[in-house]
């Protein structure tokens, strides 16, 4: 395991990123212990601030921080496509040491739940740890069928409702 | 009843070339026709154990067969119309020589580039001092630090098992780096196929397409620490740009012994990994 030292699980909330929305508001997210935070705070007068936690897998290591947060599309009334990135777990022999593992997910507002936000959908896009790789195309979005396109070892396609629900296709 | 061999506590050494010794355990007594010994062994190294039962109708039992490609501290009871009594011996390992590992890797399909990380990460060494598989931090056992998939207690004792066992990790990052440099029809020599591998092994590809020369290209904008295993500066960062190798390592080198962190300019790159193990 040259060079590779284990990384510890941080005991608080990293500082977080900020990402402005096309309906006004603003989208933060930041690690907590072993997952990250998403608070979204509507424009002023538009409702309340909502948040979810997401969860990562084995193949990341611990309290990595978020490498890459990227909002995909927004699709109202509510609904958020967002990717996230993460460092690899490494393995024995410096396997995967500088590697990332990758996620699309599908955030919607959950009137019921006090969060106000909840994930329907979560699907794993690059690991070098499970040696998934994104094709050319990567992922891609189609506003006018509500359909998100994920270019992997085969192309495959998810249909977004209004509520969020993902139906593939 | 007594065992007279072998002598408690006894070593025995499998060979380098992964071959398990006799282990003779006799009795002082002589059965009589019809007459049995019962042989109860377990075989027990970390959190593997073994462990089972041999019936003879002499006073001697080879358990050599019974222990192949297991190591550690094997017990053995013995009971019959004497009496009983027990035993404890050692079975340690011996490193092979790296021809023999050179052998062995050649006997393997798409194996190129593999001895270098075994090389650089275990010096190729499958044993510690006493003769068991070296064990990692992590749980990782033997020359390839098995984990994940967790190795078998056969896969730690048997370095040809345990390298096949890695070059199944191997072999799919080599299946990816294939897909990846003949995508779009691209062709690509054996060394850059062996260098994509390795960067891969550690994380990220090591090539980026050159539009002008119509060929794969070691990708420019990674600058690797040529002192280092793995540390390299990503020369698209304004922090970067336009920096020697010498006047970034003068300015980063006193923060390598902790992972990089969200700011830091410098980081760990599978480009440079493959750069240091094929330099």
């Amino acid at each position: 395991m040259a060079g590779q030292q284990p990384q510890k699980s941080k005991s608080q909330i990293v500082r977080g990123h900020v990402l402005a929305l096309a309906s006004g508001g603003t989208l933060r997210y930041s690690t907590d212990h072993n997952r990250t935070l998403v608070e979204i705070r509507p424009a002023k007068g538009a409702g309340e601030k909502m948040q979810v936690r997401l969860s990562r897998d084995e193949t990341v290591a611990p309290g990595s921080r978020v490498l890459a947060f990227e909002l995909l599309a927004e699709k109202p009334p509510g609904v958020y496509l967002v990717t996230d990135r993460y460092a690899s777990r490494p393995g024995p022999m410096s396997y995967c040491q500088t590697g990332q593992e990758q996620f699309v997910r599908v955030l919607a507002r959950a009137q019921g739940l006090k969060s106000g936000l909840h994930e329907t959908f979560s699907s794993k896009v690059e690991s070098c740890r499970t040696n998934l790789e994104l094709g050319p195309a990567g992922l891609s979005w189609d506003g006018a069928s509500s359909t998100l396109t994920v270019d992997g070892d085969q192309l495959k396609r998810y249909r977004i409702s209004e509520n969020g629900l993902v139906t593939p296709y | 009843m007594k065992i007279v061999s072998p002598a408690p506590a006894s070593i025995f050494q499998v060979t380098a070339d992964s071959v398990w010794p006799a282990i003779l355990f006799s009795t002082a007594d002589e059965l009589q026709d019809g007459q049995k010994l019962t042989w109860n062994w377990q075989i027990q190294w970390r959190k593997f154990s073994k462990k089972g039962t041999v019936v003879t109708t002499t006073n001697t039992w080879d358990a050599k067969e019974t222990v192949e490609g297991l190591g550690g501290a094997l017990t053995v009871s013995v009971a019959g119309p004497g009496g009983r009594a027990s035993i404890s011996v050692r079975i340690a390992g011996t490193d092979p020589a790296a021809a023999d590992i050179l052998a062995h890797l050649a006997t393997r399909p798409d194996s190129a580039g593999f001895d270098k990380i075994l090389q650089h990460e275990t010096q190729m060494t499958h044993f510690d001092s006493k003769g068991q598989p070296r064990a990692s931090f992590d749980s990782g056992f033997g020359m390839c630090q098995l984990t994940i998939p967790a190795p078998s207690f056969e896969q730690c004792w048997n370095w040809k098992l345990n390298i096949d066992a890695g070059l199944a990790l191997y072999a799919m990052k080599r299946q990816a780096a294939v897909r990846y440099l003949s995508q779009n029809g691209r062709t690509f020599t054996d060394d850059q196929l062996t260098r994509e591998t390795i960067a891969r092994w550690n994380g990220g590809p090591y090539h980026v397409w050159g539009s002008a020369q119509q060929a794969w290209i070691r990708n420019p904008d990674i600058l690797c620490d040529s002192k280092t295993g793995n540390i390299g500066w990503d020369l698209t960062k304004p922090e970067n740009r336009g920096k020697s190798e010498g006047a970034l390592h003068q300015r980063d080198a006193a923060q390598y012994r902790h992972p990089p962190g969200q700011n830091d300019c410098w980081g760990y790159f599978g480009v440079c990994y493959a750069d240091r193990l094929l330099s």
